[in-house]
């Protein structure tokens, strides 16, 4: 990592920790106004956005840093909707940036109804579980039309909220769209599929969950190195030891596969590997979730105990955009397209196309 | 433990040699047309051909990353990395120069004189010499420290008396490594400890193998009745062999030996699974193959921090507490998805791959360290 990319870490490290006045009612949505005036004053929202379209330019990596040290802090701000998911279509489209807090909505067929008229598009429906949609100034909505993908530009003026919030007190909104007419200016048939921006948006929010854990791991053993029990820290228990380590390891795969994942998206591929991360980091969100609950004990599932911050964004995030399930067949389905199980090997190992050597003991299946 | 500075430190800079998997690949398609071996399920402990250990050794295959002067192409660990997991993913026979060529080699350039060096390191790198471990005792398991097996100054060298366990391969091997108390344990209990290198032919020497339940039998209890050590073959310093012992773990716990030892059977899965099964199938395989990237990832990233000098025991364990679950979780796929009676002499390659998977799994948490004591020593690297 570069000098500038340490500086970006403590940067937003810096800006987004002090804030650990968690929201006190996560049942109700709270503008962090400002955390988000110093990330816009420090040229964090414009991280990854195009320094012609008016932000601050960066590289996936950079805009990766600030998803993984907001998962660190359980921080409230929607930092990586605008940069790391929104701008980065905005930047696709060639739009101009607004400057503010933009989000992205992907529109899911059985609620939404599109059609084209000429150079015009008609959209109606709902859009679910648009994060943070009622503070943004524009929304980026992904739809299907005609077996395209679309990309649009809402602004606030042409759809009504229903507001939603997640358990960590993040917004989910629900986008209301009636007969909301828009000219060339505002959607392009999308270069790449939805599929290929619903992985990227179930991505960030893996690089942001191994944040979170990072912070977990360090919680959960300072919480056992402290707590006594039968005359001694909890962490003297071989049984509690046994779990800190599985925490330990789910965290590590977590960490390094959304890592390595970003080297190989910087080098022009990396669908294999944000879909594998995508996977193993649910996988891992489930899992620390549950271990750090259990060594720390029902203090660590109250209101005023920090813990919770962290795993209700774990459980959130680990379901949003796709899912683990659904994530997994989209990687068996990658195999078959790149070969067929018979080559596994070959794919993992990035040479399409070379035959695997157990293949010539196996009988072809069709 | 500070995980997101690993985050940080993690760079890109595995770089294999171009060609050199293309070159690894075609040999071992070559291999296989020919006929010369047939692949298998944790073959890099029980696929045993001297021969085929020799035909690496003539590309020059083995210690790869060790210097020229000691047989070696003086290449990246790296390089070393891409040839060894390509042999795995295989189910290539390896395990014949296995041992040496991955833990004796590197403790040999770290720890050893330059005579061992000189006449040990090239033959190993030829293929041509076979090394065991002699660490476990009959009473000393998990428990390593425990050890009892002596070595007693006398004229000129040592007189090693006592017994190892659970040494792979050691009525084939040439040598063996022994872990042998020396003096007091002291209060830390892992002092008096020393590693030498025994020529298994020595008087005195009786190599006792044990048949496991899937018929191998290339474990063996190696009894030392008042063996006549030389003092040249001590291996390092008197009294540094639970030190050196440690070193060797990163490498040993780290590789992709510890999760690819059931890749054949992944490899074969698709083709058994029935019309029935294909959808869990879709979600299930998906799974493990996103584990597996995970898994490789995390090995290669500890192997670029092994390559630049550094030593993550911790992620090192953590590489075989996990990797050794994947290897079951292939397992407990194939049982789901494409069950078998688990015979004999199975019909097909799938059949026999979970064949030698089913009866081969239950070591795969148990050698080189159990799951248990891999927890133990990762949980205490954590709160200390």
């Amino acid at each position: 990592m570069s000098d500038d990319q340490l500086l970006l870490r403590d940067t937003v490290h810096k800006i987004l920790s002090p804030d650990k006045s968690f929201s006190k009612d996560e049942t109700v949505a709270h503008w962090p106004s400002q955390t988000w005036v110093e990330l816009e004053n420090a040229g964090m929202t414009g991280v990854g956005i195009n320094e012609l379209s008016g932000g601050s330019g960066g590289s996936i990596l950079d805009v990766a840093i600030m998803a993984f040290e907001s998962g660190r802090n359980a921080a409230l701000t929607p930092l990586v909707e605008t940069a790391m998911l929104a701008g980065w279509l905005v930047e696709m489209a060639d739009w101009s940036w607004t400057g503010g807090v933009e989000t992205l909505g992907i529109a899911a067929s059985a609620t939404f109804d599109a059609l084209r008229e000429d150079t015009t598009i008609v959209l109606s429906g709902k859009v679910l579980d648009v994060p943070w949609a009622r503070f943004a100034k524009r929304v980026i909505l992904v739809l299907e039309l005609n077996g395209d993908t679309v990309i649009a530009q809402l602004l606030p003026e042409v759809y009504s909220i229903e507001p939603g919030l997640n358990v960590a007190g993040e917004p989910r909104d629900t986008l209301i769209l009636k007969d909301v007419r828009l000219d060339a200016d505002h959607w392009i048939v999308s270069p790449i599929f939805s599929d290929d921006i619903r992985r990227r948006c179930a991505f960030a929010r893996a690089i942001s969950s191994a944040g979170a854990m990072s912070s977990i791991l360090d919680m959960t053993i300072d919480f056992a190195k402290d707590r006594q029990q039968f005359g001694r820290p909890i962490a003297k228990f071989q049984a509690v030891q046994h779990l800190l380590a599985q925490l330990a390891e789910e965290v590590f795969a977590s960490v390094v596969s959304t890592r390595m994942a970003l080297d190989a998206i910087s080098t022009g591929g990396g669908d294999l590997e944000a879909m594998s991360a995508i996977v193993r980091v649910a996988r891992a969100a489930t899992k620390v979730a549950r271990i750090s609950h259990q060594v720390h004990g029902a203090i660590g599932a109250t209101e005023e105990y920090s813990l919770h911050h962290y795993t209700k964004r774990l459980w959130s995030w680990r379901n949003e955009f796709g899912g683990e399930a659904a994530w997994s067949r989209a990687i068996t389905e990658h195999v078959h397209e790149h070969g067929g199980p018979e080559h596994l090997w070959s794919i993992l190992t990035d040479e399409p196309g070379v035959k695997s050597r157990l293949n010539l003991l196996i009988p072809t299946v069709d | 433990m500070q995980l997101e500075e690993l985050w940080l430190r993690l760079t890109p800079t595995f770089s294999e040699s171009a060609g050199l998997r293309r070159e690894v690949r075609d040999f071992l398609d070559n291999e296989l047309n020919a006929g010369t071996f047939v692949p298998q399920c944790n073959a890099w402990l029980e696929g045993y051909d001297p021969s085929f250990s020799k035909k690496l050794g003539e590309r020059g295959w083995l210690g790869l990353a060790w210097p020229k002067r000691y047989g070696g192409a003086e290449r990246s660990n790296l390089d070393r990395y891409v040839v060894i997991e390509e042999l795995l993913a295989t189910g290539a026979p390896v395990a014949a120069h296995w041992i040496a060529e991955r833990q004796t080699g590197p403790s040999l350039l770290r720890f050893g004189s330059e005579e061992q060096k000189s006449q040990l390191l090239p033959a190993i790198a030829r293929g041509e010499c076979f090394v065991a471990i002699g660490m476990s005792e009959p009473d000393s398991g998990s428990d390593l420290a425990s050890v009892r097996t002596s070595a007693r100054r006398v004229e000129g060298g040592w007189i090693v008396s006592g017994a190892k366990v659970w040494t792979s391969h050691a009525s084939r091997s040439h040598y063996i490594v022994t872990l042998c108390r020396t003096g007091d344990a002291g209060a830390g209990r892992h002092d008096g400890l020393s590693q030498f290198i025994i020529d298994l032919t020595s008087p005195g020497v009786e190599v006792r193998p044990i048949t496991l339940m899937n018929g191998h039998a290339h474990f063996a209890e190696v009894v030392f009745d008042s063996v006549f050590v030389p003092d040249n073959m001590l291996l390092g310093a008197l009294g540094q062999g639970w030190e050196q012992v440690n070193a060797e773990l990163a490498y040993e716990r780290s590789g992709p030996e510890r999760f690819l030892s059931t890749f054949p059977l992944l490899v074969t899965l698709h083709s058994e699974v029935s019309s029935d099964s294909v959808t869990e199938f879709t979600a299930i395989y998906g799974a493990l193959v996103a584990e597996l990237v995970a898994l490789r990832s995390m090995s290669r990233s500890i192997a670029e921090l092994l390559n630049e000098g550094l030593v993550p025991q911790l992620e090192a364990t953590m590489v075989k507490d996990l990797g050794t679950n994947f290897e079951n979780s292939v397992v407990d796929a194939a049982n789901w998805l494409a069950p078998r009676a688990i015979l004999c002499d199975p019909p097909n390659d799938y059949d026999t791959f979970l064949t030698q998977s089913v009866l081969a799994a239950p070591l795969f948490t148990l050698r080189g360290g159990t799951t248990e004591i891999l927890r133990g020593i990762i949980a205490k690297g954590l709160i200390s």
